[in-house]
């Protein structure tokens, strides 16, 4: 076989960059807590009220002695439950984690401007751990098609100082 | 002498094939425009913001898995024809899996316009990924297979002429044409097995009501078995066009045959196991499968960053051929005024581009910063919406006279077309990336929000959407300019016996150089089997074993 | 010949090679003679593009957009 010298050389050079680009979502995933959602459970969409989706909304834990959130969320034809109606409110620097499934279709959960970004899928639920860090509020977007009202899809995140934050909205 | 008079039969196969394509590209193309209107709102008085999912399914279906699949069936059935020099074995066999394929389309067409339709029940704005439980009507699911099935003829008829070539001439190497075609036919084997599972195996007996739940996690994962391939199906042709044709169009010869085969059986072997990388955003899919996908998939940048060189290469060659000089100065002796040529040309630099943020959509964790954002239209408008489109579109330049036996005409609008179409894409594709890195979704006909702002990172939204609207109107022109030189030559064109210059020289490193074992198809075909089946096998088997249709969830309209 | 192109269709009698036929050709390039040099240049500056803008999309643009998932 003739390979030309130069098109070896580039051969070779693009298996660095292929490397360049794994070592970089490695090193990113394991050093700079970059991660993405795995497989977490299943769960049956008809019968979301006998689970904590039931009640849906946050919930303080304590896990590792620490103080930490939960935020169950369902994502319904055309509407984040809760995130719509009322904003989802958590504390900032405070480690949260979100579990979102969907009783019908297909959603997503995407809050702009960061890489929270999740797909909501029934039968199945999403978790992921996050730390806000700053005060402001977020809009969550449904970035996968629902059906013909999709794009009315809106939430609300708000992120409030530790000591502002209002555990009377807390769900049991 | 040119094609036509040569294999006269072929050539009503491909002319046939054509037509279909373009009809698709001219509706859908027309939806694209509606959509780049209605999205930025700077126009939403043609349909309302419920139909604009209709428009989009339209949209994706017609130019995503209409227009490419026909146009490339006429490619494949010019350069197998012309390659093994025969005519289609069996006339009414190949007439038959063109009638499957439209009659296929025309169900799935009035499926999806149905929901244009007040009130109509025939409806599917469900998009082209038609994920479930939203339900299209039956119509769509069953003209899609039907679609398939008839690509899978056509298929079985390029290896029937094969078959029967190498019974003549058993000892002679696989023309580079023919080996393009079996190749991308044989991962279309592989990859729409998860279609077929999918469709038929799932949706069909659910549409009708057979079933009544179903598992949304499952069809999804077998639509991506299929989905990350598709995306080479229509994507190989295009490299067909660039390592085939354009060597010659630039002046030169293609560099390397030999590169040019084991690009396309690395494309064979990896274009498959890597569906998840679609899916990293998904939940019910372990971290680990992820990661496998992203090592295969970034394994698959090989293949293509060799075509870069290989491709320049030859054109590079073809330039010097014309007197080119130095290191860059050889590009300006390239033909810049040749439609066929600039199409190509300019596509392949929209696929540099392109290339970029498909690397970024690739790589797992990174993707998430751009997951379902209108980032990922801009990028596979770079891809498929003109590397693919618009090397079909200049083709056509060349294949057109060869397949009726016209010569070109209005040559001057001919020209502006791709350079328009590359100008419309850069403001248009430039813009929605930018637009996806602020947050703006895609698949959405209001992306404008009660409770927040999206906060551009890069520019303003205005700007943005200013360019997306402009650059979708110049796309348009641009595609109306095509249409308009393809009527006008097809059938006022004038006749010639020679109506372009078809000859394709042979490479500069020719098959006497390629080691023999790249033409082994059964060797690598199975090795492809094998892959899928490592990647898949386990992760498909965990979601059937509690059910295939459970955890389920109801049908819902669309 | 295996190519196809022996079997084009417009393969020609004159037994003259391809390229001194087109007018445009000024001179044949052989492979022996033929070095690609500046696809090597086209290509490295691609290299060099792709590289630095992968940086700064993955450790400016995505790393500097939090929250992110961290588990
Ligand atoms: C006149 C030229 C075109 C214009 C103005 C245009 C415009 C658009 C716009 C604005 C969207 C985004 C819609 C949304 O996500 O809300 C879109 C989506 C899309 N376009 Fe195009 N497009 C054009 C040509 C093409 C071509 C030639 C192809 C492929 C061959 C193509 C394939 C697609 C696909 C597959 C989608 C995604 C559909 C979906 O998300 O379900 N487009 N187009
Ligand atoms: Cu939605
Ligand atoms: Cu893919």
């Amino acid at each position: 076989m003739h390979i030309h010298k130069f098109e070896q050389f580039w051969i070779k050079l693009s298996f660095v960059l292929i490397a360049f680009f794994v070592a970089t979502v490695v090193y990113g995933f394991v050093a700079m807590d970059l991660k993405v959602i795995g497989d977490h459970a299943t769960i049956d969409p008809q019968n979301l009220a006998d689970t904590k989706f039931g009640n849906p909304g946050v919930r303080e834990v304590t896990r590792n002695g620490q103080t930490e959130y939960e935020v169950y969320v369902q994502t319904i034809q055309f509407a984040f439950n809760p995130g719509t109606a009322q904003p989802i409110e958590v504390p900032v620097d405070t480690r949260v984690t979100f579990y979102i499934t969907s009783p019908d279709v297909l959603h997503g959960f995407d809050v702009a401007g960061t890489n929270l970004n999740t797909m909501a899928i029934p039968g199945q639920v999403a978790k992921f751990t996050t730390i806000f860090p700053e005060v402001r509020e977020y809009g969550i977007v449904c970035n996968e098609y629902c059906g013909p009202a999709h794009h009315v899809m809106e939430g609300k995140i708000k992120v409030v100082p530790k000591s502002e934050f209002d555990k009377s909205n807390l769900v049991e | 002498m040119t094609f036509i008079h040569k294999y006269p039969k072929a050539a009503k196969v491909a002319k046939a094939n054509f037509i279909v394509a373009f009809i698709a590209l001219a509706i859908g193309g027309f939806f694209g425009f509606v959509q780049a209107l209605h999205r930025t709102n700077v126009f939403r008085g043609f349909f309302n913001s419920g139909e604009y999912y209709t428009l989009l399914t339209g949209h994706g279906v017609l130019l995503a898995l209409i227009f490419t699949t026909f146009f490339i069936a006429g490619l494949f059935v010019w350069g197998v024809t012309r390659s093994l020099d025969r005519e289609p074995e069996n006339l009414a066999y190949t007439w038959s899996w063109f009638w499957l394929m439209t009659i296929g389309t025309i169900m799935a067409t009035v499926a999806i316009l149905g929901g244009l339709v007040p009130d109509s029940s025939i409806r599917a704005a469900v998009l082209y990924t038609f994920y479930p439980p939203l339900q299209a009507h039956p119509l769509f699911y069953i003209g899609l297979a039907l679609v398939v099935v008839g690509s899978w003829m056509a298929g079985a008829d390029w290896f029937w002429s094969y078959r029967k070539w190498r019974g003549e001439n058993p000892n002679e190497r696989i023309p580079i044409l023919s080996f393009m075609t079996l190749f991308t036919m044989l991962m279309w084997y592989v990859c729409t097995i998860g279609l077929a599972l999918e469709v038929v195996g799932l949706l069909i007996p659910w549409s009708l009501g057979l079933v009544t739940e179903i598992e949304p996690l499952l069809p999804r994962t077998l639509f991506w078995f299929f989905g990350h391939a598709v995306v080479y199906f229509w994507l190989l042709p295009a490299y067909y066009v660039w390592y085939a044709i354009l060597p010659k169009l630039s002046g030169g010869r293609l560099f390397s045959d030999s590169m040019t085969r084991i690009v396309f059986i690395i494309f064979l072997l990896l274009s498959t196991p890597v569906g998840y990388h679609h899916q990293y955003a998904d939940p019910g899919i372990s971290v680990g499968f992820k990661f496998y996908a992203m090592a295969s998939t970034l394994l698959l940048l090989l293949p293509s960053l060799i075509t870069l060189f290989t491709v320049v290469a030859s054109m590079e060659h073809g330039a010097r051929q014309r007197g080119g000089k130095g290191y860059l100065k050889w590009i300006g002796k390239l033909p810049w005024d040749r439609p066929a040529f600039v199409g190509c040309a300019l596509a392949g630099i929209m696929f540099a581009a392109g290339g970029f943020s498909g690397m970024i959509n690739a790589s797992m964790n990174i993707n998430l910063l751009i997951h379902n954002t209108i980032w990922v239209p801009g990028h596979f408008h770079l891809t498929v919406g003109t590397a693919v489109a618009l090397t079909f579109m200049a083709i056509t330049y060349w294949l057109l006279p060869q397949l009726t036996g016209r010569k070109l005409k209005h040559k001057t609008l001919a020209l502006i077309q791709p350079y328009a179409w590359f100008l419309g894409m850069t403001l248009m594709s430039n813009a929605m990336h930018r637009a996806g890195l602020a947050g703006v979704p895609r698949r959405t006909a209001e992306p404008e929000y009660m409770g927040f702002e999206f906060e551009p990172i890069f520019g303003t939204m205005t700007e943005m959407k200013w360019q997306i609207a402009i650059g979708g109107t110049i796309l348009t022109i641009s595609l109306i300019l095509f249409l308009w030189v393809v009527v006008a030559s097809w059938l006022a064109g004038e006749k010639s016996d020679k109506p372009v210059d078809d000859h394709i020289p042979e490479p500069l490193s020719g098959v006497e150089h390629t080691p023999a074992i790249l033409d082994n198809m059964k060797l690598w075909f199975t090795l492809a089997l094998v892959l899928v089946i490592l990647a898949y096998a386990f992760p498909l088997w965990e979601m059937v074993a509690d059910g295939i249709f459970s955890p389920g969830a109801l049908p819902r309209p669309s | 010949m295996p190519d196809e192109a022996s079997k084009s269709t417009n393969s020609n009698e004159s037994g003259k090679s391809w390229e001194e036929q087109d007018p445009d050709i000024v001179r044949e390039v052989t492979i022996d003679e033929y070095k690609p040099y500046g696809t090597l240049t086209l290509t490295l500056i691609y290299f060099a593009i792709v590289a630095l803008m992968w940086v700064f999309m993955y450790f400016v643009e995505f790393a500097g957009n939090a929250p992110s998932i961290i588990e």
